[in-house]
């Protein structure tokens, strides 16, 4: 098999020309976002050279250890984008979000390596920090989705609540419609996705595993136990979370403190 | 009238925006006991409700429930004896049968086995037809959501019945029927807050009138 072709410098430049769309759209129809892609094609281009300094090293030492660690500061990071894009307090959610995010990723992430790869170190870098990512991105933007929605949900049809507290009902079952809501909201996008994967588009892990040489049986082989892995994670993340944060967000009365959200 | 004192509000009042809602609000419940807060909407009716089940807290006064002043412990034990119907009857989504499964799921209500047949005779008594369970409860009309509920907590048979504007959407001779079957519940403590007429000259009935001085006393 041969190795990808890499990009050239010249050739990444050009690939920077095909921005000229968008923001010539952003002018022609003053959609306002020229700013914010400029900012993010930026971002995106240090956060990626910085990631690809520190792959190159943890691959070159393989420490277990700081792979653990790095899978950490992934998670620290991820807690702090769940909080901050679902407009909720940093005090309250933080450690719940953190713990959540953690259990959750790890749990699958042992799964896939040791049970369905059956590797002898689970804690390689190319498998463990490489995947972990990929699981963790995807529970971000699920968790972003259930926690926000639930307690927004919560805050906006107060008077259903209300109807199950008065009618006996604990804080646990008065908020179960709101936890399924959230779940199946957290979950319609991956779940659609599932739906229309190989005809209508190609993911970008297969992709990239084609393009790194592999054999398509391989990588949709991957592709699959990913989809699946991602279902597990965004599902046990988003229940967690929420039942981590239920604790310290409602009082003694089972009423939703003000304070968790962003002032 | 002599028995147990179940609830008391005491010159309760509640401020919301630093305007008072309701002032030195007064009111004692015996168990057993039927009362109607009577009055025109606005004048923090429903804030006494909201107030009893603590939703909210007030922000003067005492509130006793079983002589105990309300708080966080005891006002679950409150919370599981009462029935709350609300005005707002966006309740939860599902079928009236959906609907009952929940209620029916909660731990308190667990010991409480399901007969359909028992419930369907309090649906043809309230002139509603068997085929409401299994319609969508939020396409159903506002009159019909009162009776589905009504008699799906009557069913239950619990001790507090705390009912917001329970009648209001239901023709003359119906509000009739359902008033005088609540206040024939010989065990239950009823609390009504209407502004119907036909609550009134009821037999058996403690009326407090709230005017615009939100004041209530017991009488």
């Amino acid at each position: 098999m041969e190795p990808t072709t890499d990009i050239s410098l010249f050739s990444l430049a050009m690939a920077y020309l095909l921005i000229f769309f968008p923001i010539i759209l952003s002018y022609i129809f003053n959609l306002k976002i020229t700013r914010d892609t400029l900012i993010s094609t930026i971002r995106m281009s240090i956060q990626l050279f910085i990631m690809s300094l520190i792959l190159v090293y943890l691959f070159q030492f393989d420490y277990t250890w700081l792979n653990i660690g790095w899978l950490f500061f992934m998670i620290s990071f991820a807690v702090f984008r769940v909080i901050g894009s679902s407009g909720l307090n940093f005090k309250r959610f933080i450690w719940p979000v953190f713990f959540a995010l953690a259990i959750s990723n790890f749990i699958v992430l042992f799964y896939f390596d040791f049970i369905i790869l059956r590797l002898d170190n689970i804690f390689t870098a190319r498998y463990f920090v490489v995947l972990g990512g990929m699981l963790l991105g995807n529970a971000l933007t699920g968790d972003i989705i259930g926690i926000s929605n639930f307690y927004k949900d919560i805050q906006r049809n107060k008077q259903r609540y209300f109807f199950a507290l008065g009618n006996g009902a604990t804080v646990y079952e008065a908020t179960l419609p709101y936890l399924r809501n959230a779940l199946i909201s957290a979950l319609r996008p991956t779940i659609a996705s599932m739906a229309t994967v190989g005809i209508v588009y190609l993911p970008g892990m297969m992709t990239g595993q084609i393009l790194g040489g592999a054999s398509p049986q391989t990588a949709i082989k991957y592709q699959i136990a990913i989809y699946v892995a991602i279902l597990t994670s965004v599902s046990l993340s988003v229940t967690l979370t929420i039942l981590f944060t239920m604790k310290s967000s409602f009082d003694e009365y089972g009423i939703l403190r003000e304070d968790i959200f962003k002032k | 009238m002599e028995g147990i004192i179940l609830i008391e509000f005491k010159n309760v009042s509640k401020k919301f925006q630093d305007k008072y809602i309701l002032r030195n609000f007064n009111l004692k419940v015996q168990e057993g006991s039927k009362t109607l807060i009577f009055g025109k909407s606005g004048i923090g009716k429903t804030t006494i409700f909201r107030l009893l089940l603590g939703f909210i807290k007030p922000d003067e006064g005492q509130l006793l429930y079983k002589n105990e002043e309300l708080n966080g412990k005891n006002v679950w034990d409150l919370r599981r004896d009462a029935v709350y119907i609300g005005q707002e009857l966006d309740i939860a989504d599902g079928t009236v049968r959906e609907i009952i499964r929940t209620i029916l799921n909660y731990k308190i209500n667990l010991k409480k086995s399901f007969n359909e047949s028992e419930l369907l005779k309090l649906f043809d008594f309230f002139e509603l037809h068997e085929n409401i369970l299994d319609k969508d409860f939020q396409s159903l009309s506002g009159g019909e959501k009162q009776r589905v509920l009504i008699s799906i907590f009557t069913f239950l048979n619990k001790k507090l019945y705390l009912l917001d504007e329970i009648t209001s959407s239901l023709d003359r001779e119906m509000k009739n029927k359902v008033i005088e079957y609540l206040l024939s519940k010989k065990e239950w403590t009823l609390i009504a807050i209407s502004h119907d007429q036909e609550w009134l000259n009821k037999e058996g009935l403690n009326i407090i009138e709230m005017g615009g001085n939100n004041n209530g006393t017991y009488n």
